[in-house]
């Protein structure tokens, strides 16, 4: 009897120490031993704590020190970050969002996802904070504000940065192959004649690339269609087609030409096993695509002196994209004054300054801390590029369906297993039947 | 005479074999050896070509970096938490409900085991979106209630356990019924203390699933103070930089307890899975 | 005669069943219902109720973002349909076929050799058994490393031995075999205990009296040693299957490794069944097609499990 007791006893202390672990960290001892195993958000709604939702790992320090800034102005609300890698961020917001209660009070959103969100009614409408001027929107550009305006012309969240795509290149290798540094006018033809004098192999197997293509196709293969006069995902205004047109297949012909034809950037092979950034990252390759937030990686691993950062190499017509992550706030949650509070400071210069060490921030007029420090690196490439740069594709009725799509038959194309006319032709179908699965 | 040649014929068969062992015994240890060194390496070191061998210094930076900065010491914390509970809870029920079903006897006993029985084929997959959404509605995502309650029977655990107490001998259970023992006291005093290499079997097995589940944890966790070890370690390659180095300290630590435990108390905890076997 | 337990239990069975159940027995039955209730209701919340949600839910279109509805079986004919789900099962068949099979074959070499009286026994039987607890996440990744074209030491020592470089982690062609290689490495071990457990059950003497018959070591493997542990063999063949067909951690790790891009040839050749419900899942949100792939899994499992009792007359041995 005295065992099972002892051993009743053991467990029911274990549990009790679990749940204190479980439920939030800031509820403190007596919400935890009430013996509610119950989910955070439960615990610090109660204290009118805020649940910060985010993926990009490399910016988490601006993060908190965002969050920390905020919970000096406002002691009365805590903010708890969750970082979440980007592969399993989007089920859990919106699957949560579905069941009723959100895993996040205020989380980071993107266009592409905005959309449908927004159509879907899964992002709060936030319009009130703008009227009151809590909000000026006079602070930001207006295709970031057109990203999260609703279909009914409302608002539904913050633009929280400003990140196009460039080229950022190895200023080391360009210096060994004696070849000047790219410019702010950096043709497609150009970009390829650098890359072959950057390719170098060695007893018949490449050591070094001129180029490689960013895995993230925003970064890389979507700009393509942009920069070769082409549209993407807009069947209005592209003769009906999602993505396969004429403009399309000629871009993405050039871009697999780069591995196939001129064998200056290595294909799906290589590529699958060492990512491009960690071939960028080793040497390997003199140039890549890529938004901001990379540089400080980049930086970390070759050295200030060696990065330099020049236009997205164009085909026909100067482009990129512009991917303005936003901030908002998704529906039924159940502490929503304290995270409308939250998202205003979000919006405010003070909230969006911190970004500027690894981001251009939305806000405008800040100016970013990257811009001052990477001047060398010719960083303002970044800013300017906003002149020309396009909004984010609206993949937007099939929510991430096209462009996993899209990213499918690249794959197939940089391994050599598909020709592109096949392959835009197969993205086409796929991009249709998935909205069609959509409605 | 005879014993010279069987000396002789034995050597050169015992050399083979010895020879094809050690050749597996390389191949199954050494992921582990290469792990532990990459540990101490830096990234530089790591992805180095040619390959280096040996880092240049035993520093214990990697593993500070992960298990602080990168929380895995949280992760490790909380790993054991939700291993321990859940054993302990599973052995528990498991050792009831077996006992219910070998030794006691009531109407349709045998139909209900079957059906337990049928239940044990269906694949993980058919069944974890709808428990997500029970976890959903009982507002236990995010919790270590969705890690633990789901589990708290197991239908293998309960099969393993009622065969072992179907071997158990009936005197002393009837000496027990006719002493006037209560069926409670006959499975805690007379038949408990008899198993308890079957609850080292059980315990074993349940220890090493759950401290390597990924697919749930996954699913139902999100908080970072709640990560376990095998989050921890799928969330790493997800990131664009893949900080090698880092993740082969996040293997050691992920793999190396149970490791360590397994080679240190291996001959009882071993043989009691080796008999688990012949039993099921 | 008087109702004691003696008595009752020194009755043949089935006397006792048509037996009613007098105040004796119907104490035990209480005792065993209580026994087995919250297990039982464990098992109904969590396995029983979830498998017949998943059957209803494969007939509908639901995602948990929208109100579900009745499609009948046109997820189904969707599935037979889909090319990637029929590459999946391709892959799922592939991996079980390749992995439990070889898999317990080679557990049964390795344990008739340990059988033997060498020295070190308990070494290696600590040594074969560590890969079976260690995480398997974590073990794919030191794997995908060991295997890279570059900086792997596989390819270094293939380099040294005068051998090309094999593209394993790249080459389509090769994921797979890369995977069953990983899966069998990890339960090598497991298997190999137990049949040490029931080869040592082998009476030495069958042995000798085959070597007087002029039987050499291979023909003995043969014809005695299989026969007599092949109830173990069969329980460690049905094991290895369904749980290969179950397995997601190492498939997760590797498709997952290019779930940037969900797709494309690596992605395609190295997915089976189960990841793909996961991804169909959480991924794609389409809960009610996964169901219904999820329940074809279970059928396979199903007959081929039903299939290997049946063949189990022809080779299995029990005493």
């Amino acid at each position: 009897m005295k065992k099972i007791l002892a051993m009743i006893l053991c467990l029911v202390t274990l549990l009790t120490m679990a749940s204190g672990c479980g439920s939030g960290g800031t509820s403190g001892g007596k919400d935890a031993s009430s013996g509610s195993e119950t989910g955070s958000k439960e615990d610090t709604a109660e204290q009118g704590a805020v649940e910060f939702m985010y993926w990009g790992a490399e910016q988490k320090e601006a993060m908190e020190t965002i969050a920390n800034d905020f919970m000096d102005v406002h002691p009365e609300i805590k903010v708890n970050l969750t970082q979440v890698p980007n592969d399993q961020y989007w089920t859990k917001l919106l699957t949560s969002i579905a069941s009723g209660s959100p895993c996040a009070d205020v989380c980071w959103i993107n266009p592409s996802y905005a959309v449908s969100m927004m159509n879907a009614g899964q992002l709060v409408n936030v319009q009130d904070l703008y009227d009151s001027k809590d909000i000026d929107s006079a602070n930001f550009v207006q295709a970031a504000l057109d990203s999260y305006t609703g279909p009914d012309g409302a608002m539904y969240g913050v633009p929280k940065d400003f990140q196009t795509v460039c080229l950022i290149y190895n200023k080391n290798l360009f210096d060994e192959a004696n070849l000047p540094y790219p410019g702010n006018d950096y043709t497609w033809e150009q970009m390829l004649s650098d890359a072959q004098a950057l390719t170098k192999t060695e007893d018949g197997k490449t050591v070094q690339w001129g180029y490689v293509h960013n895995s993230s196709v925003m970064s890389s293969w979507f700009v393509y269609c942009y920069v070769n006069g082409g549209e993407l995902f807009d069947p209005d205004n592209n003769g009906g087609k999602y993505i396969d047109t004429d403009a399309n297949r000629e871009a993405f012909q050039n871009a697999a030409d780069l591995i196939f034809k001129y064998g200056v950037a290595p294909d799906g092979s290589v590529t699958a096993e060492t990512t491009p950034d960690e071939l960028f990252m080793n040497n390997k390759v003199a140039m890549i695509t890529y938004v901001p937030s990379q540089i400080a990686n980049y930086v970390e691993m070759l050295g200030e002196d060696a990065i330099g950062v020049a236009s997205f190499p164009y085909m026909t017509q100067q482009s990129t994209i512009s991917n303005n992550l936003g901030y908002g706030i998704p529906s039924g949650t159940k502490n929503l004054e304290a995270a409308k509070i939250f998202l205003t400071y979000l919006a405010s210069r003070e909230g969006q300054e911190p970004q500027s060490d690894i981001i251009i921030p939305a806000y405008q007029g800040i100016t970013s801390k990257m811009e001052e420090e990477y001047a060398d690196m010719n960083f303002s490439v970044y800013i300017d590029a906003g002149k020309y740069a396009v909004g984010t594709p609206a993949e937007a009725v099939s929510g991430n369906a096209a462009r996993q799509a899209v990213e499918a038959e690249v794959q197939s194309i940089i391994f050599g297993e598909k020709d592109v006319a096949t392959a835009l032709k197969d993205a086409e179908e796929s991009i249709i039947k998935a909205v069609e699965n959509a409605k | 005479m005879t014993e010279k040649l069987k000396r002789r014929r034995i050597r050169p068969r015992s050399v083979l074999i010895h020879a094809v062992l050690l050749l597996g015994t390389v191949t199954m240890l050494l992921p582990f050896l290469w792990m532990l060194l990459a540990s101490f390496k830096t990234y530089q070191e790591v992805m180095h070509i040619p390959i280096i061998w040996l880092p240049s210094s035993w520093n214990l930076d990697n593993y500070v970096e992960v298990l602080g900065n990168m929380h895995f010491g949280r992760y490790f914390f909380n790993t054991l938490v939700v291993t321990f509970l859940t054993t302990a809870i599973q052995l528990t029920f498991c050792a009831l409900t077996a006992y219910g079903f070998s030794r006691l006897r009531f109407p349709g006993r045998d139909a209900i085991f079957f059906g337990f029985i049928c239940l044990l084929m269906v694949p993980t997959q058919m069944l974890i979106v709808p428990r997500y959404i029970m976890m959903v509605k009982f507002h236990w995502l995010d919790s270590y209630a969705a890690l633990i309650i789901p589990h708290f029977i197991s239908i293998y655990g309960t099969f393993l356990l009622r065969q072992y107490f179907m071997a158990l001998p009936r005197d002393l259970e009837d000496a027990a019924k006719i002493d006037g023992c209560g069926y409670i006291q006959i499975f805690l005093q007379v038949l408990m203390p008899l198993m308890t290499n079957a609850c080292l079997a059980l315990v074993v097995y349940t220890v090493v699933f759950n401290w390597n589940d990924l697919l749930w944890p996954l699913l139902v966790l999100n908080s970072e103070k709640l990560r376990t070890l095998a989050i921890g370690i799928a969330s790493m390659r997800d990131e664009h930089t893949v900080a090698r180095h880092l993740m082969m300290t996040a293997g050691v630590i992920s793999t190396f307890p149970l490791i360590l435990v397994f080679a240190f108390g291996q001959k009882k905890l071993i043989e009691s899975m080796a008999l688990s076997g012949i039993k099921g | 005669m008087k109702e004691t337990t003696e008595a009752i239990l020194a009755e043949p069975a089935h006397k006792r069943r048509r037996r009613k159940l007098n105040a004796m027995g119907r104490r035990e039955a209480m005792w065993g219902y209580l026994f087995i209730a919250p297990g039982t209701l464990g098992v109904i919340v969590f396995t029983l109720i979830p498998l017949l949600f998943s059957f209803v839910m494969s007939m509908t279109d639901w995602s948990m973002l929208n109100t579900p509805h009745f499609l009948g079986l046109a997820n189904y004919r969707e599935l037979f349909q889909d090319k990637t789900v029929r590459r999946e099962f391709q892959n799922t068949f592939l991996y079980a076929f390749g992995t439990a099979p070889i898999g317990v074959f080679i557990s049964l070499v390795l344990a008739t050799l340990m059988s033997t009286k060498i020295r070190g026994r308990s070494f290696y039987r600590v040594a074969y058994f560590l890969p079976y607890v260690s995480m398997p996440a974590a073990i794919t990744i030191v794997w995908q490393w060991m295997l890279n074209s570059d900086t792997g030491i596989v390819n270094a020592a293939l380099g040294a031995l005068g051998f090309n470089k094999v593209a394993f982690m790249s080459d389509p062609k090769l994921i797979m075999p890369v995977m069953i290689f990983i899966s069998i490495w990890q339960m090598i071990g497991y298997n190999m205990v137990i049949l040490l457990a029931g080869l040592q059950n082998i009476p030495q003497t069958y042995f000798d009296a085959a070597k007087v018959d002029g039987a050499g070591g291979v023909k003995q493997f043969f014809t005695i040693t299989i026969p007599i542990v092949s109830p173990t063999i069969f329980f460690l063949m049905i094991i290895s299957f369904i749980n290969s067909f179950k397995a997601f951690d190492i498939v997760y790790m590797i498709v997952g490794a290019h779930a940037i891009t969900s797709g494309g040839p690596l992605a395609n050749a190295s997915r089976t069944a189960v990841y793909g419900i996961y991804e169909k899942s959480f991924i794609e949100l389409r809960m009610g097609y996964a169901a219904a792939e999820a329940v074809i899994l279970f059928l396979i499992i199903l007959v081929l499990t039903f299939v290997q009792f049946k063949l189990q007359n022809r080779w299995v041995h029990y005493d």
